[in-house]
């Protein structure tokens, strides 16, 4: 078969060879995408991103933006402020997914051990997921009141005193990523649940008649192959999750004391308050080439732990 | 292994002792499986608390007085069911109007996400062409932007499309996106080569397969994108704000925005408003779910 | 349920895509208006305006400008369309209305004059409109439209805090009258601050919910006799915050603090006014009319005073203001309609967009010629805010700053520092000028226009 296509390669003319079909035929089928996406994506990114140059405050009629060469890009490695939102982020982005992923995976596996009501167990612990965020940050808001929220009202049940949730800047990022993990909790599971249905049953028998224990089956069977659903999973929250924006909106709003400034909300106040446009565009660029060297990362990172197929 | 020794030992007894121990043995598994079962229902049952507790506060708090969701201390249940909430909110918001806005404009977004997403799934996850790893990377790329860094550009790009103020400004911007393209090439990438090869020898064009192999073959995907972008679009305020300037065009999330800025005190009817909104995405969740978990699975498990 | 590809479509397709095409459809069909807005004549000028209420204001919102239609606006023939912009983006859509050249007529917004001079927004009123607003609209209001020696819009309203206070509750304590000093102020908010089985009452009560902290924080300066800026004509040039009047203010306010007689979130404002928590507090007019009358606390709004903010012993009280305003954008194409409409509005005796702001969404009044008591308000309420606060009123110098966003910005993470006790208030003064005068410097630099 090889050889045969070989040979055909040397007599037909080009249009006819199969790489040059295969070629084009990609092409044909991605040129609608890409077209699309030149008008409604990248079009706008770029004309964004050629902001980075200038100073414009967003307002204002576009004449009166003042070119500044590299001047926001060397301004942005200076700034305190900025540098300090990428601290929070950072601890907002591990305390999330990593809660997430550990508790969405070990609810996965408690939903996995038992037949009865998977569906019902699953459809509430999704809920949640669904809720609408500023419903949600309205409400959670009620519930972390110092005095008489919801939250302390249980822990004083066990005589632990009033937590000032929101208000307290040691413990508001940890009270937000407490929300947001709550919020998401579902979306791990159901993920992660349905990676564990599909994880054949013959594996864990063969480790069972080898005598495998419940924590050496979940090392060497369950862990290696959830690794792809495990990769979809913190490859997407990461990138959601270095962008978390809404919930501080809504929250925080960066506070108390700038606690819970992260890197969105920065650029945001940047932009549409401190109305300065290019700026932001620049912070932006910046964290841009952060989570894309961190997904590259941790594509790499997955793909020398076997699998090679991903890209 | 050590796990073996079981085995051996229960096959060195006598055949009525032999007997009595595998009784015994299933007797202790059985004890642990009802100990295991109540532990796992133990934890499942706290969990259940924890995720519906919120929901159902702002359930019940849509039933109540202002002044009941804001007692001190804490009233969980309303002394009376006030169902006038409900009507309230409805008229207030004009509810059936923006219901109806929302629900054409998010079934346009999503039905279209469908197809277009498994398109660009099997473009990218099925068809093999040069360059396509780094096209996918480049699309893959923009979700790493924040989207309202963007929005004066594609509000210009927009408005010069003529589509302001219209369903089709809402509609036409959202037609695919990238982490519905992402999903969908995880997905195919548990479709057998082999299904393809076997009908494209039969003589089936590349758009042959997508229609009669891909399509058929990606339902349970189909039901995941569903939902999610149901769920994304349904929640969108920030564009349908700077599009949407007819307050008769307007989609829910604008109407209770609204509402939390007119009523800002009325709480009660914002809850009833969130109640009202989440319905539909619940019923869709709940007629896809079997769908949603097997397309999870299938995008999740083949590498 | 197990769906086929074939029912999936068809059920997809047959159901949702017809509602799609019907969705996609509609925009070609005219909306159907609300309301009996009169039929314009064939040859009416069309003009749009902004407004950002939706619910039952915007319901009243829509019938001025209905009569309006059918009245002034009939006798000129012009027609007035209403385009909602709710909640806070206003200053993106304006940017991206303006390049789309799909900007409305006029607008109703709280962008400060300053930005939309300088940004090329607001039209230039003709002169016999800025001579309508400098004889007929308060000193602080009038400032607020002027920059450069004129007025580009008519002030819409004019929000300024007064100290409102549970009369019953300072009866109990044998007081009739709220003390003249923020020195004694700040004792008897110690004094009414009290625990009740577990329940804590607040002497005195900042609305955190609803403002940063930063908020108050010129207002309080300049009651303690102090500046924020030193300005060179409409500029400013210097920050005075690392000064000892400035460290009185917020030291007055970290004081309250201190004492337990104020908090920071612990319950929020709304609970606490409408739960009968909160004794005193420092607010506009919107909130008594909104959250306590409409919202279901008729008899704490019945039994409210209110009377002006107080000041540091031998100084006069002031109180910082700000609000919306009415004008023409620079590209409209009907300049002279859009007036003759603003006028309709606007202007004595009937002023019905002044009269519609103050009643319904709760503002001092505006024009001097404003009749008092004002219909809607307590008695305790026109001689508190429309007849004591108004004289002692002063724009918000935020407003008066290009780089106002940066500026709040910073001032608001050194009070919040301050309030929760992780800075002292001197140095964190000393601290919060040298970063104001940087922003100042580097935003009032190259003003040129």
């Amino acid at each position: 078969m090889a050889v045969a296509s070989a040979a055909q390669t040397h007599t037909t003319p080009f249009w006819r060879r199969r790489s040059f079909i295969q070629a084009a035929t990609g092409w044909l089928f991605a040129a609608p995408i890409l077209i699309y996406f030149t008008i409604f994506v990248f079009g706008p990114i770029l004309a964004s991103l050629a902001m980075m140059f200038f100073k414009w405050n967003g307002f204002g009629p576009l004449t009166q933006a003042e070119f500044v060469g590299l001047g926001n890009v060397t301004e942005v490695a200076g700034d305190e402020k900025f540098l300090g939102s990428f601290r929070n982020t950072f601890v907002y982005a591990i305390v999330v997914v990593g809660s997430g992923v550990i508790v969405g995976l070990m609810l996965a596996l408690v939903l996995n051990g038992v037949t009865k009501f998977v569906g019902f167990v699953r459809s509430t612990y999704y809920l949640p997921v669904m809720l609408p965020m500023t419903a949600m940050a309205l409400l959670w808001g009620l519930m972390f009141q110092v005095r008489y929220g919801f939250l302390n009202q249980i822990l004083s049940f066990v005589n632990i005193p009033p937590v000032r949730w929101l208000i307290n800047p040691d413990i508001a990022l940890y009270s937000i990523s407490l929300m947001v993990v709550w919020k998401g909790l579902g979306w791990y599971m159901v993920i992660f649940l349905a990676g564990l249905k599909a994880i054949p049953e013959e594996y864990y028998e063969a480790a069972r008649v080898d005598g495998a224990t419940g924590w050496q089956r979940f090392w060497k069977i369950t862990l290696p192959l959830l690794k792809p659903t495990l990769l979809f999973v913190i490859v997407v929250t990461v990138i959601g999750s270095l962008q978390v924006f809404s919930p501080i909106f809504i929250m925080t709003q960066g506070g108390p004391a700038n606690a819970t400034n992260v890197v969105v909300y920065w650029v945001y106040m940047t932009a549409f308050q401190f109305l300065r446009f290019g700026y932001a565009t620049t912070q932006a660029v910046y964290l841009f080439a952060v989570i894309l060297v961190i997904t590259v990362i941790q594509l790499r990172l997955f793909r020398e732990g076997g699998l090679t197929s991903y890209y | 292994m050590s796990a073996t020794t079981t085995d051996t030992s229960v096959s060195t007894l006598e055949p009525t002792g032999r007997a009595r121990q595998l009784a015994a043995i299933r007797r202790l598994r059985a004890l642990r499986w009802i100990g295991g079962q109540f532990f796992l229902w133990g934890v499942i049952l706290l969990g259940l608390v924890f995720m519906v507790t919120p929901g159902v506060w702002m359930l019940l708090a849509s039933f109540k007085t202002q002044a009941e969701i804001s007692a001190i201390p804490l009233q969980f249940w309303p002394t009376q069911w006030r169902v006038n909430n409900y009507v309230e909110t409805i008229e207030v918001m004009k509810f059936w109007r923006v219901f109806g806005n929302s629900l054409i404009i998010t079934s346009c977004v999503t039905i279209a996400n469908i197809f277009t997403c498994t398109w660009g799934g099997y473009t990218f996850g099925k068809l093999r062409w040069p360059g396509r790893d780094i096209m996918f990377m480049v699309l893959l790329s923009t979700m790493m932007i924040p989207g309202f860094l963007t929005l004066i550009p594609r509000y210009v790009l927009v408005a010069k499309l003529g589509m302001l103020n219209s369903y089709s400004g809402m509609i036409i911007p959202f037609l695919t996106g990238t982490f519905g393209i992402f999903l969908t090439k995880q997905f195919m990438l548990g479709i057998p080569d082999e299904l393809i090869d076997a009908a494209t020898v039969d003589g089936s064009s590349a758009l042959g397969v997508y229609w009669r192999i891909i399509l058929p073959l990606s339902k349970p995907i189909m039901a995941v994108l569903a939902i999610f972008v149901f769920d994304w679009a349904w929640d969108d305020l920030l564009w349908g704000i700077m599009i949407l300037t007819d307050r008769l065009k307007w989609t829910l999330p604008i109407a209770i925005a609204n509402l939390r800025v007119q009523e800002s005190n009325q709480y009660e009817l914002q809850m009833a408003g969130s109640t009202l909104a989440i319905i539909p995405v619940i019923i869709l969740f709940l007629a896809l779910q079997r769908h949603i978990v097997r397309g999870v699975a299938l995008s999740g498990l083949k590498g | 349920m197990n769906l086929s590809r074939r029912q999936l479509l068809k059920t997809m397709g047959a159901g949702s895509l017809g509602l799609a095409l019907v969705g996609c459809a509609a925009p070609a069909a005219p909306a159907a208006d609300g309301g009996g807005a009169a039929e314009p004549s064939a040859a009416a000028t069309e003009l749009t305006i902004w407004f950002h209420w939706g619910g039952a204001a915007g319901e009243r919102a829509q019938e001025m400008i209905d009569s309006y239609n059918a009245d002034g606006g009939a006798a000129d023939n012009i027609n007035v369309t209403i385009e909602t912009v709710p909640g806070g983006e206003y200053r993106q859509k304006m940017t991206a209305t303006r390049m789309a050249g799909t900007g409305p007529d006029t607008y109703h917004t709280a962008i400060p004059i300053l930005e939309l001079v300088s940004n090329e927004v607001a039209l230039e009123m003709p002169d016999e409109d800025q001579a309508y607003v400098s004889d007929n609209y308060i000193g602080a209001a009038v400032d607020r439209m002027t920059f450069q020696g004129k007025i580009w819009a008519y002030p819409t309203e004019h929000q300024a805090a007064a100290l409102i206070y549970r009369r019953s509750v300072l009866e109990e304590e044998g007081i009739s009258e709220i003390p003249e000093t923020m020195e004694e102020l700040r004792d008897l908010a110690k004094a009414l601050t009290r625990e009740e089985d577990g329940i804590k009452f607040y002497g005195y009560t900042f609305n955190h919910d609803g403002y940063q902290p930063n908020f108050h924080f010129p207002g309080i300066v300049w009651r303690s006799g102090g500046e924020l800026y030193e300005f060179e004509g409409d500029i400013p040039r210097t920050v005075t915050v690392n000064t000892p009047e400035a460290a009185f203010g917020l030291g007055w306010w970290r004081g309250m603090v201190d004492d337990g007689s104020t908090q920071i979130g612990e319950v929020t404002y709304n609970e606490a006014w409408q739960n009968g928590l909160a004794f005193m507090t420092e607010i506009e007019p919107w909130y008594p009319l909104i959250v306590l009358r409409d919202g279901g606390a008729e008899e704490i709004f019945e039994d409210l005073g209110v009377t002006h903010v107080r000041g540091r012993s031998g100084v006069d009280p002031t109180i910082q203001s700000g609000g919306w305003e009415i004008l023409a954008d620079r590209s409209t194409e009907h300049p002279e309609e859009a007036f003759k409409f603003i006028r309709w509005m606007m202007h004595g005796p009937d002023m019905p967009f002044s009269r519609f702001i103050v009643e319904t969404i709760g503002s001092l009044p505006a024009p001097l010629d404003y009749p008092t008591p004002i219909e809607g308000w307590s008695d305790a309420m026109s001689q508190g805010y429309a007849i004591e606060t108004t004289p002692i009123t002063r724009p918000h110098p935020g407003l008066k700053a290009l780089g106002d966003g940066e500026l709040n910005q910073a001032i608001k993470e050194t009070v919040q520092a301050v309030l929760l006790q992780q800075k002292d208030v001197e140095p964190a003064l000393a601290d919060l000028e040298p970063q104001l005068q940087e922003i100042l410097d580097r935003t009032e630099g190259d003003r040129e226009f």
